[in-house]
């Protein structure tokens, strides 16, 4: 479903990401774990189509970002760490506005919307401007957008942030969902529960390279028999940092 | 629909969600910025009817100079245009978060460049059709030629706007993919603005003509050489203003030539726009995003170490200015239609003999100084309250006490701002040859608005926060930017009245050239009492305000 080869990203002197290459089949749910400034944001934003790798190829479902990228882009939904919104939209209306940009059939547009009201328990604030949201309700809403036209792959950097738990676990359950339907998940977290929780596989990035990959039971124990992935985590970590 | 279509949708949904939120503004502010239109609507009306009117009447030579007028101040607008067009394109093209969103959407380079050139024309040309709407109706009903013409001429005017906003946005879409980005060290730059500098005050100063002959006349000759390129055919003004004449002048089948010439000419560089945007916005957007951070300022941020508290929020001050990109658009567009003024100082008729002109001119220049005085401290100032009103989990919990913080923002306000004009009205004071009473005079009056208007920008940017603006043009674009506009001119007016009343009276006879120095004193004086009240009372106002505010 997603593919990466040998990508690179630079800014000036700086290499962020520094020849990852990962392979995320369907039905995988795929975790990507790492310190700050490790580069999991510039991942997710190239995958995303919002940076372009310096080298490196990056392929959805086979169509290669950069040649193909509104097709790529089609098939994904993206939930960003700093997402964006309108706040002179309602919530209904921002709603019907990622119906049209992705193209969905006249006739679904308006079951899609009250689909993802419902989904994310947003019916009530249908009316409202996105300006008189509260955080928690922006991320739900960001999620109905990201998720209307039902892709094949999710994106999302950091989407546990500010969520009371029963929104967390919706997420959850959606994001499972969703890798279970034959699609596939690509997280950035440092919400290591979540990552273990969810995650089919789990990679840690760090000084923009991939240093750990496997299960969460292969990487507790690469970590030498680790009890919680918090613990294996911080070991390979300082494994790293230390050679 | 298509996806430009769908775009467009959304951004007249949004538009319109604005204007019905505007039904939740307070009364007051609907009222103030209400009125403050209708006044600026009539006051440009009045002004460009009587100035078109007192030039209509020059015997002879009268009707040719108002003719020529027009092709200058439609050249005048197409630059300001093109310049607006390119400021508030780079932004939306390049520096937006909705981008973040519309780039990770399945839609094509090519339609995003298409709303965004839309939605920079609009954001442009609405405040083109307000400045510029009452000046050509004026111009048309001065000149004689009618509100049917007026209203014709408006056919001409929106192909125009299109072109100059395609141009605008063109020149960003350019810049912000190819233009080579410059380090350039703290010396050098300093070297290159002073060289700028010089250049712009030789330029205003060299080829002063002398006194003699018929003055007016040769003056009226001067300005009218000088409006000759205006009507360069090559000009796109100049197809608006051949069009409106062919029009008085029954000729149709020209007009409608140079109307079809406009309008091919905006859809031939929308076109452009669109096409090239396919190429180039993303990369634009990649090359800006994929940037080195910013070098650290070793120079200045090494003060910080060390230093006390108010300093240090100076150095904060200086440093985050410099960074915020976003300023620097308007900063520049300030500063070069400052540069314009300075530089065609040397037109105005110094070398004319008689009092009348050089006090007129005096008056006006001083005016001119107040308005930049206004402009610098409102839009650069007002706002820097309310960002750090947003941080003020910080320092509102530091020992530094708000008593302190309003005064360092006014500290760097008032330093600023008359070190800026205190210099322009030297400099512009000498190249008007005006006498050393009335420099000296203007200087001191130029430091003392500087003092009031420092006061009022900041004292109202702490009645009147906005804790919730993404920029601090969005800051001033609020009740209380409009609420300093509207003091600051009220002020300006006052200090106007001080200044010209002993000219006037002296033009008049009622005081001796004799006694002149001792009334231009005494109006230094009062207004030093009027600034310093300003001062003193606006910042009492914000820092009560400040100190008994819910954040």
């Amino acid at each position: 479903m997603l593919e990466l080869i040998d990508v690179t990203k630079r800014y000036g002197d700086t290499v962020a990401v520094n020849g990852i290459t990962l392979r995320i089949g369907s039905g995988e749910f795929f975790a990507l774990l790492g310190p700050n400034a490790a580069g999991k944001t510039t991942t997710v934003k190239m995958i995303a189509g919002l940076l372009r790798p310096t080298s490196g190829q990056l392929t959805i479902a086979g169509h290669d970002c950069a040649c193909d990228g509104i097709r790529a882009r089609s098939i994904l939904g993206f939930v960003p760490d700093i997402p964006f919104l309108y706040d002179k939209l309602t919530v209904a209306e921002t709603l019907d506005f990622a119906a049209c940009v992705y193209e969905l059939p006249v006739e679904e547009r308006e079951r899609a919307r009250e689909e993802m009201l419902s989904l994310f328990h947003l019916a009530r604030e249908r009316d409202l401007l996105v300006e008189q949201l509260s955080h928690g309700l922006r991320q739900r809403l960001v999620f109905s957008m990201a998720m209307i036209h039902r892709p094949r792959l999710m994106v999302v950097d950091e989407p546990f942030v500010g969520l009371d738990p029963r929104s967390m676990r919706t997420v959850k359950d959606v994001l499972k969902d969703c890798a279970r339907g034959g699609g596939a998940v690509f997280m950035s977290t440092h919400t290591l529960s979540a990552a273990e929780e969810l995650a089919d596989r789990i990679g840690i990035i760090m000084g923009g390279r991939i240093i750990a990959l496997g299960s969460p039971g292969e990487l507790k124990q690469q970590a030498g028999g680790a009890h919680q992935l918090e613990e294996a985590f911080l070991q390979i970590t300082e494994e790293d940092a230390g050679s | 629909m298509n996806q430009t279509g769908v775009l467009l949708a959304l951004k007249l949904r949004l538009f319109r969600n604005a204007l019905r939120s505007v039904r939740r503004e307070p009364v007051f502010k609907t009222i103030v910025i209400g009125l403050f239109i209708a006044l600026w609507i009539c006051g440009a009306f009045t002004l460009m009817y009587r100035g078109i009117t007192f030039i209509a009447g020059f015997p002879g030579v009268g009707d040719y100079v108002i003719g020529k007028l027009l092709y200058l101040f439609t050249l005048a607008l197409v630059v300001m245009l093109i310049a607006s067009n390119t400021v508030l394109a780079y932004p939306v093209l390049y520096a937006r978060r909705e981008n973040t969103l519309l780039f990770s959407l399945p839609l094509s380079p090519a339609s995003i460049m298409s709303c965004k050139l839309w939605e920079t024309l609009f954001l442009s040309s609405w405040a083109f059709l307000l400045m510029a709407l009452p000046l050509v109706l004026a111009y048309f009903l001065a000149a004689g030629m009618g509100v049917g013409l007026f209203f014709i001429s408006w056919l001409f005017f929106m192909p125009l706007a299109s072109l100059c906003g395609a141009c605008g946005a063109l020149i960003s879409l350019l810049g912000g993919r190819y233009m080579p980005r410059v380090r350039m060290g703290r010396g050098k730059m300093a070297m290159l603005l002073l060289c700028l500098g010089a250049a712009c005050i030789i330029w205003g100063t060299w080829g002063s003509t002398s006194p003699g002959g018929d003055q007016t006349l040769r003056f009226v000759n001067r300005i009218v050489a000088r409006c000759q390129f205006a009507s360069w055919f090559l000009l796109p003004s100049s197809w608006v203003v051949d069009g409106i004449f062919a029009v008085a002048q029954g000729r149709y089948g020209e007009a409608a030539f140079r109307w079809l010439v406009l309008l091919s000419n905006a859809l031939f560089l929308s076109s452009l726009c669109t096409l090239l945007g396919e190429k180039l916005l993303v990369a634009g957007w990649d090359r800006r995003s994929s940037r080195e951070a910013p070098r650290p300022a070793l120079g200045i941020s090494s003060f910080l170490a060390g230093c006390s508290p108010v300093r240090g929020m100076v150095i904060k001050d200086i440093i985050t200015f410099c960074r915020d990109a976003s300023q620097w658009g308007q900063f520049a567009l300030f500063f070069g239609l400052l540069g314009i003024y300075v530089v065609n100082i040397r037109n105005l008729p110094y070398d004319l003999g008689t009092l009348f002109w050089r006090y007129l001119l005096f008056i006006l220049n001083f005016s001119a100084l107040g308005f930049t005085l206004a402009g610098l401290s409102s839009r650069f100032f007002f706002p820097l309250v309310s960002i750090e009103l947003m941080r003020f989990w910080f320092l509102g919990l530091s020992p530094l006490g708000v008593r302190r913080i309003l005064g360092e923002k006014y500290g760097i306000c008032v330093v600023f701002t008359v070190g800026i004009t205190g210099l322009l009205a030297l400099l512009s004071g000498v190249m008007l040859r005006v006498s050393p009473l009335l420099l000296a005079s203007s200087c001191a009056s130029v430091a003392l608005m500087g003092i009031a208007m420092s006061g009022l920008s900041v004292g109202l940017g702490a009645v009147y926060p906005n804790l919730r603006a993404s920029s601090s043009a969005e800051i001033v674009s609020g009740l209380g930017g409009t609420m300093v506009l509207v003091l600051n001119m009220v002020y300006i007016c006052g200090a106007l009245f001080i200044q010209g009343l002993p000219l006037y009276l002296h033009l008049k006879g009622f005081v001796s050239a004799g006694s002149l120095p001792l009334w231009v004193g005494g109006g230094v004086a009062a207004m030093g009492a009027l600034s310093i009240g300003t001062a003193v009372l606006s910042l009492d106002v914000g820092r009560r305000r400040c100190e008994n505010m819910d954040l």
